[in-house]
This record gives structure tokens, C-alpha cells and sequence, in this order.
């Protein structure tokens, strides 16, 4: 390959632009063995002692500051996961936000792991290959010498057992499987297994992940399933029931040999001491109840020892500091193996040009003094690289410009797979309270702050006072519902008709995403709905675009949070976008601009005339009750 | 024409080195270095290979510049004996060991190893050895330790090497302030210290620069200004805040 063509081809895909991991499964660059190696197999080897004694109370710990190859570790992890004999399953957890629903958040995201398409053959999710794993077990032990050298082929052979198994095969190994496992470990749910096993027939498979996630199932689903609906149960029940449901996974896993490894990443974003105590609560009862489930956690090293040390129980402390590993940063061996490898993505070079276009003593001296973080490194070298192909000196780029490119990634990642990214409120709540505090001066209404209310959680998840002028002060509710149960929605645009007619003047936005079901044939929701319109309500439901919009806007503040965004200065200083230039970036996007995926929102509180939305009176409880989110991330430490 | 061009290149890449305050540049950097007119009119590109680069640039170096053929690459530089090179850098790096130093200059093996026991024979450079059995090699000038009153605030003017006294204190009031932990705050480890900022700077570089210690980021939002003003910013611009201690005490 000529030296130009090379040139091109690192102007068009140049390695170094991304310094940032942002989510192990989307992952593409190289892993460089020496960096971290120590941390990587040390957590290598404690999953190999949980694959031997799925019993072992054990959790980890990974302490790095920012830049310092966190994601990029969870990221090699989950490679490992079907290389490593045998194999594990691997599940990666973004902070939450909801303390109240503890357990719903961890069975939600645990599924939404274990239903993702596998990164290896025969099964096409790791719940697949947990449910071909007790097919086989049972049919093992039943099935005549013939068909057990025919399931033995099977497997020698790497084939998907699934797609061997007649109907009449699956319903005798249901059956025994049921009976196996229930009369083994009393405290198996025989609801999670029937519903688990119905999870591979193709026309009950997106109920039964509904439902194993802990959602709210459509009354026809639940009927198909046959299972009880949820829609009564309270928060209580349906957190007690989505922690059996864990407990019952946990005895598959630790069973069949196949541990789950939780990642639990990003924790700088739990803003509340409520966050960091459900933060805690999850990783005490994965360590000291659930079977074969590894919680390892990655924490910046300052604000483990100043923050998470200060606020959480002993208990917790303690569990996940008995193995912890620091991350270090890269020698100048290290740092040039790294670009040698990110090169290599993009060229086919020989060995004796591994670092072209660079020189390689150059490099050697650009970090041969200390450690440097791989986030250094890589954007020390893009640089250097954007000089070279430049010929001049490589204009800095904007924070703006930075924001914009990481927001349009995250989007385009959200489209390109919208199944992994469910409906889900508290990231549409995160996400609306960023965008109504930040869109701020330009518009026909102003929000100092938001604030979820002290009653009715459960229904409305913010509300405000709107200012107009001389007249009277205005309620603004905010309602966001992703339930798919017509009882459920029916439930909250009950609280909004409530809100009309408490007060006339009073306006409450109904928000859904549209991928959540509102068929016609819910004839009183519809009725409720038209009654809820009828009365001055505003609906709007998200298209695609709009959530894929709103979910990257909140995955992007986890992000800045974490000082997971960088840039490099015209001083040549790399340094993490600030929460400041963050909501400069959001009053940017999306104020008046009318294609904005906020615009019904807009048009929906615009429509008051010039208005100007304050704060309700913030009652004196409210920090003691909950998050008083969402917090404009300008005022967040 | 010609004698125009050869004083202009050779002045030209002399000024370079003078802006870099360097004593020699790789043959690309002297290329992108120089100023795009006569990078055209010479039809220099750092695209094209070293040797083709040397084939046009050499007729033009003059007396006062010579090529180097280093270990990993082609420099051009002033026209410097080894014994000159080795004493240029061990006064900007005071310490070094002499397996690093003999990777920074554009000298192959066997005439820098010469060349340096050339210079211990004569006592010009002494070494002496690290805990940890490096050889670390100072010129005899710059033995002698500054004394405190000397508060010069430049790392880079302070030349010499933080003494085993002070990096045993350092590392004790580390495990004193830090208490365990792998991530200790910079700043109170200057507060507990109580040393110029020079000397404190001194020693931080010098474990900083043997990978005793590794410098991090950490979070600014978390510290006063009187904080951040005691942390540490490098020659890049670059804030750290805390550090963790990477080697064993030395």
C-alpha cells in the first residue's frame, strides 16, 4: 500500500479520534495485553474461582480515575466471557436512578444483558445458552442411548440444541426441568422457570422478556403467558417478586455453570445518597444472597475514597474492597503497543512500519517521563496525528463540537439497535428535566429547577409553577408513562385529569414512548385518554428519532459526569468537557430549534404565550425523600 | 542561488532548534519544522521517506549542523561530539539512567557507551546507583544540592536530583496522609511536607519520572482553590490532584 493511500486511509478512519470506550458491548478497538494486566487477570481468575464454587460471597472492586481504561477492562472482560473455559455471562450496568425500584432496575438490566445478541455461535442471546443448558441436562438424563450420542453430536459439533428439540421433546424436558430444579432449590420460583422456558418459541418470546424484566404486561401477553397480571401489585410486591426472580436466576446460572459478571459502571453519576445506598443494597444482596452472580464495580479512585467510603455501609465497603484493583497507567512501551494496535485497526502494516506515519523515537520521548492514562496517550498521539496529515497545527476542537460528535454517536448507536435501549422512564425523566433547565432565556418559558413531586412518584415525575406575566401562577404536571397494561396508563392520565380539574388553568404534559402499545382496543384508556385532551392536556408520544434523542442525551450526561468527554486545548491541555459547557451544549442542540426532538414538549409549554416557569415551593422534605432530580448537572459537584 | 538556499536551510533548522530549545530533531520534525516556503521549494514532504528527506536536505546543512544515525532513527542536529551530546542532556535531565539516556540520543550503541566511559574515566560524569540498582549518572557541577533559600519556582532550573532522604520523607508522609488508600491528594501531601514548591516539585518529578509514583486527574469539583493551588499542573497544562504510590520506598 502506498504511503498516500495510507495517509487517506487514516484521514478517513482515523483510530485515535476516540478516546472514550462508552459501552463495552459496542466496543471495537483492540485490547493491548500489558496495560491493565494485572487488574484483567485478576478479575479473570476470581470469575474462574465463581465458576467452581458458584456459592463464593465475593465482589470486586476497580479503582482508576478518569481515562484510565475502566470501560475499556469491562470491555476485554466481555470478550473473555465465551473464550474462557466455560464461559460466562457478562452484563453491564449504567447507574440508577430510581432508588425506590431497586430491584425492578436490576432485573431490568441484568435481562436486557442476557437478551442481547451473543457475541458468540450457537445461541443467539446468553439466555438462550442458559435455557439450552438445562434442555440438555434433562435430556441427558432421560433420553435413550441413541439420543443421548445424538445430543452429544450436538454439542461436540458447537450447534444450537434449541433447533434440534420437536415440540413433544420440549414439553417432557419442561416438565423435567420444572420438576428438577423446583425440588432441588425450595426457593426456585416456578413462575420464572415457566415463563423462562417459554422465552424460546418465537410468538412468546418478547412477552416472556417483557416479564422477566418485572414489566407490566398487556393483559392478552399475560393471558398467552399465563401469568397473573402485575397491575394491582404493589411496589412492594413487585420489588419483592423481581429480587425471587433474581434469586431463581441466580440458582440457574450457578447451576448450569454459566456465572453472570454485573459491571456495575459510571457510578460518579449516583448524584443522591438514596442512589449510593441502592447502589449498596444491590451489591449486598448479589454478594451475600444470589448465587453465581459476580458484582465487580468501577469507581473513580477519589471519589471511592472520598464519597462512596463516606456514605455506604461497612458491609458493602468491605466486600468490595477484599478485591480491589488499581489501574495504571502506560509506560512508554505500553503507550507505543497501544498505538501500535489502534494502527492497526485501520492499516495492514508490516511489523517494521507498525507505527507509521509516526517515528518511533519521537513517541518513546513523548512518554517516556511517568505513567501516562490510555486517554493521554491516545489523544496525545490523534494529535500528533492530525498534525502530520494536516501539515499545520491541528485546530483544537470545541467543546461544543466535541459534545456534538459524542451526542450524534450516541444516537446513530441508539438507532442502529433500538431493542437494546427499552422503553424506560427514568432515563426520559433524566433527560426532559435536562433539557427544561438548560433551555433557558431564548424561549417563551424559563426554568430555574424541576423537582418530583412528594406524592403520586408512582404517576408524575415532575411539576413546576408557570409564571405568566401579572396573572395568576400556573401548576405544570409532567407525566411519563412507558407501562404497557391499560390499567397502569389509565392510572396516570387518571392523576393528570385529577390535576385539570383541581385547577382549570393547570397544564399537564402526558409524555409516552410510542413504542409502548396504546391499542385501539383499550376502549376506556382511549376514552380516558380523549376525556384527559378534552380537558386541556397535552399528549405526546415519542417517535423513534424523538427517544433515540432523549436516551443519548441521558446516556451523554452519565458520560460528561464520569469526565468521560474530552478534548484537547489550543494549550494542548486535555482536559473533560465541564457540566457548564454541557448545558451550554444542550441550550445549543436544542433551544428553538423546531426540529428539535423536544418540540411537542416545546410547543406544549410555549403555547402559554411568554411565560416564565418557576419553581413550586420546595417542600422541606424533599432532599430527605428522595433525589431532587434532575439537578442541573451546572450546579453538581 | 545555491549558496542562498544552503545559508537559508542551514539558519533556518539553527532557528529551530533554538525555538525547541533541542540540540537535534528527527529528520520529520526538522521538516515539519521548517516554514512551508522552502519545505515547496526544496519539495520536502514528512510523507516521503527519511532517506529521500536526507538525499535533499544534506547538500544544504552546512558546517555548523550534522546527520546523526541514532539507534531507531535519523536526526540532524549541531554539529556535536558525543562526549558534548551526553553532558547537553544529562544537564536537562539530571539522574537519568544511562540505559534511558542512551535511548534519547541520536547515537548508536557502541559510540555512546563509549563515549560515556570516556567521560567517567575522566570524573566529568559520576554515577551512582538507586536502591533499586539503577545507574544514574549527574555531572560533577551539579552535585551539589541547591540550597532552600534558592526558591527558584521552575522544575526545569532546579538542577538536581531529589536526594534518598527526601523521597523516604515523602513516601513516609504519603502512608501517614493517605492512610492506606491508593489515591492521596496531592496537595496534603505538600501541606504535610511544608517544602518549597520547588523542592516538593523536584521530588515528585524525579519519582514521577522513575515510576515510583503515578499522577491522576482525580476531580477538581471536589477542592477549594487553596487546594488546587497546592496540586500539581506539568509542563503541559495538565491539573493531577492525586497520586498513587506505584514503586517501593526509595
Amino acid at each position: 500500500m502506498t504511503v498516500d493511500r495510507r495517509l487517506d486511509l487514516l484521514k478517513q478512519q482515523n483510530p485515535f479520534a476516540s478516546s472514550s470506550v462508552g459501552d463495552p458491548w459496542d466496543g471495537h478497538y483492540p485490547h493491548v495485553s500489558s496495560i491493565n494486566e494485572e487488574a484483567f487477570a485478576g478479575l479473570c481468575h476470581l470469575m474462574a474461582q465463581k465458576t467452581h464454587n458458584p456459592a463464593l460471597n465475593c465482589a470486586g472492586l476497580i479503582l482508576g480515575e478518569v481515562g484510565s481504561g475502566k470501560t475499556h477492562l469491562l470491555g476485554r472482560i466481555l470478550a473473555y466471557s465465551t473464550q474462557a473455559q466455560p464461559p460466562f455471562a457478562f452484563a453491564y450496568i449504567q447507574p440508577i436512578e430510581d432508588p425506590e425500584q431497586t430491584y425492578r432496575y436490576l432485573l431490568r438490566e441484568v435481562m436486557v444483558n442476557l437478551c442481547r445478541p451473543a457475541h458468540a455461535a450457537p445461541y443467539a442471546t446468553q439466555l438462550e445458552a442458559l435455557l439450552a443448558a438445562i434442555y440438555i441436562e434433562v435430556l441427558l438424563a432421560h433420553s435413550r442411548l441413541q439420543g443421548t450420542h445424538k445430543l452429544q453430536i450436538i454439542q461436540r459439533d458447537n450447534l444450537n440444541v434449541l433447533t434440534y428439540m420437536r415440540p413433544p421433546v420440549f414439553a417432557y424436558a419442561q416438565a423435567w426441568a420444572a420438576d428438577l430444579l423446583c425440588r432441588t432449590y425450595p426457593e426456585m420460583s416456578a413462575r420464572f422457570l415457566h415463563v423462562l422456558f417459554q422465552y424460546r418459541l418465537l410468538e412468546t418470546r418478547a412477552a416472556a422478556v417483557s416479564w422477566l424484566k418485572g414489566d407490566l404486561l398487556d393483559p392478552a401477553d399475560a393471558d398467552r403467558l399465563g401469568v397473573p397480571e402485575r397491575v394491582q401489585a404493589s411496589a412492594m410486591r413487585l420489588e419483592q417478586e423481581a429480587r425471587d426472580m433474581l434469586i431463581s436466576l441466580g440458582l440457574v446460572l450457578a447451576r448450569y455453570g454459566q456465572p453472570l459478571i454485573l459491571c456495575f459502571d459510571r457510578l460518579e453519576n449516583l448524584e443522591t445518597e438514596a442512589q449510593m445506598h441502592a447502589f449498596g443494597k444491590m451489591i449486598e444482596f448479589l454478594v451475600d444472597t444470589a448465587k453465581g452472580m459476580l458484582p465487580i464495580a468501577c469507581v473513580r479512585g477519589q471519589q471511592w475514597q472520598e464519597r462512596f467510603r463516606q456514605v455506604l455501609n461497612q458491609h458493602v465497603t468491605s466486600r468490595l474492597e477484599t478485591n480491589r484493583f488499581t489501574l495504571q497507567g502506560c509506560t512508554a512501551e505500553q503507550a507505543l503497543a497501544l498505538v501500535r494496535s489502534r494502527l492497526a485497526s485501520v492499516l495492514d502494516a508490516e511489523p517494521a512500519e507498525a507505527l507509521f506515519p509516526f517515528d518511533a523515537a519521537e513517541l518513546q520521548r513523548m512518554f517516556q517521563v511517568g505513567f501516562h492514562s490510555p486517554r493521554v496517550v491516545i489523544a496525545r498521539v490523534n494529535d500528533r496525528l492530525r498534525h502530520l496529515l494536516d501539515a499545520e497545527r491541528a485546530t483544537p476542537v470545541s467543546p461544543l463540537q466535541t459534545l456534538r460528535e459524542a451526542f450524534d454517536r450516541q444516537v446513530q448507536t441508539i438507532q442502529r439497535d433500538f431493542q437494546r435501549y427499552p422503553p424506560d422512564r427514568d432515563r426520559l425523566r433524566r433527560a426532559l428535566g435536562l433539557y427544561l433547565s438548560h433551555s433557558s432565556a431564548q424561549h417563551r418559558f424559563r426554568l430555574d429547577s424541576l423537582q418530583r413531586p412528594l406524592t403520586e412518584r408512582k404517576y408524575i415525575d415532575l411539576v413546576g409553577i408557570l409564571q405568566s406575566g401579572a396573572s395568576a401562577s400556573t401548576p405544570v404536571t409532567l407525566i411519563i408513562d412507558v407501562e404497557p397494561h391499560p390499567a397502569a396508563v389509565s392510572a396516570s392520565l387518571s392523576r393528570g385529569i385529577d390535576c385539570l380539574q383541581a385547577e382549570s388553568s393547570s397544564q399537564v404534559v402526558y409524555i409516552r414512548d410510542a413504542r409502548c402499545p396504546f391499542p385501539p382496543h383499550w376502549k376506556a384508556t382511549n376514552e380516558k385518554l380523549q376525556r384527559f385532551k378534552a380537558l386541556g392536556g397535552h399528549v405526546i408520544f415519542l417517535d423513534q428519532m424523538q427517544a433515540a434523542t432523549w436516551y443519548a442525551l441521558t446516556l451523554l450526561s452519565y458520560a460528561v459526569r464520569e469526565g468521560d468527554i474530552t478534548l484537547v486545548t489550543a494549550e494542548q491541555q486535555i482536559r473533560p468537557v465541564s457540566h457548564e459547557e454541557f448545558a451550554a451544549f444542550i441550550q445549543h442542540v436544542f433551544d428553538g430549534d423546531a426540529a428539535s426532538a423536544f418540540r411537542d414538549v416545546e410547543a406544549a409549554l410555549g403555547r402559554l404565550g411568554d411565560t416564565v416557569l418557576s419553581t413550586e415551593p420546595a417542600p422541606s422534605a424533599a432532599a430527605s425523600t428522595g433525589p431532587a432530580e434532575p439537578k442541573p448537572p451546572a450546579s453538581s459537584p | 542561488m545555491d549558496t542562498d538556499r544552503l545559508v537559508d536551510v542551514e539558519q533556518l533548522v539553527l532557528a529551530l532548534l533554538q525555538k525547541q530549545g533541542k540540540d537535534y530533531l528527527t529528520v520529520k520534525q526538522v521538516v515539519a519544522g521548517l516554514p512551508s516556503a522552502p519545505r515547496k521549494r526544496l519539495g520536502l514532504t514528512t510523507s516521503q521517506p527519511v532517506a529521500a528527506l536526507l538525499r535533499q536536505l544534506t547538500p544544504h546543512l552546512g558546517q555548523r549542523l550534522h546527520v546523526y544515525k541514532g539507534s531507531r532513527s535519523s536526526y540532524i542536529g549541531r554539529n556535536l561530539s558525543p562526549e558534548e551530546l551526553i553532558v547537553g542532556r544529562i544537564r536537562q535531565r539530571p539522574g537519568i539512567s544511562s540505559k534511558q539516556l542512551g535511548t534519547q540520543l541520536p547515537l548508536m550503541k557502541k559510540p555512546y557507551l563509549t563515549a560515556l566511559n570516556a567521560l567517567l574515566k575522566t570524573g566529568a560524569v559520576v554515577c551512582t546507583l538507586r536502591d533499586n540498582h539503577t545507574p544514574c549518572l549527574m555531572l560533577v557541577d551539579a552535585q551539589v544540592p541547591l540550597p532552600e533559600t534558592a526558591s527558584v519556582e521552575s522544575v526545569e532550573s532546579v538542577a538536581s536530583v531529589a536526594s534518598g532522604d527526601d523521597r523516604l520523607a515523602f513516601k513516609a508522609v504519603y502512608d501517614e496522609v493517605g492512610q492506606g488508600s491508593d489515591f492521596v491528594r496531592i496537595h496534603r501531601l505538600r501541606e504535610a511536607l511544608e517544602w518549597t514548591r520547588a523542592r516538593f516539585e523536584r521530588v515528585l518529578m524525579d519519582l514521577r519520572g522513575d515510576y515510583t509514583v503515578e499522577l491522576h486527574g482525580g476531580d477538581p469539583s471536589l477542592l477549594t482553590a487553596t487546594d488546587l493551588h497546592n496540586s500539581y499542573m506539568d509542563e503541559h497544562g495538565t491539573l493531577f490532584i492525586t497520586l498513587s504510590w506505584r514503586g517501593r520506598s526509595s
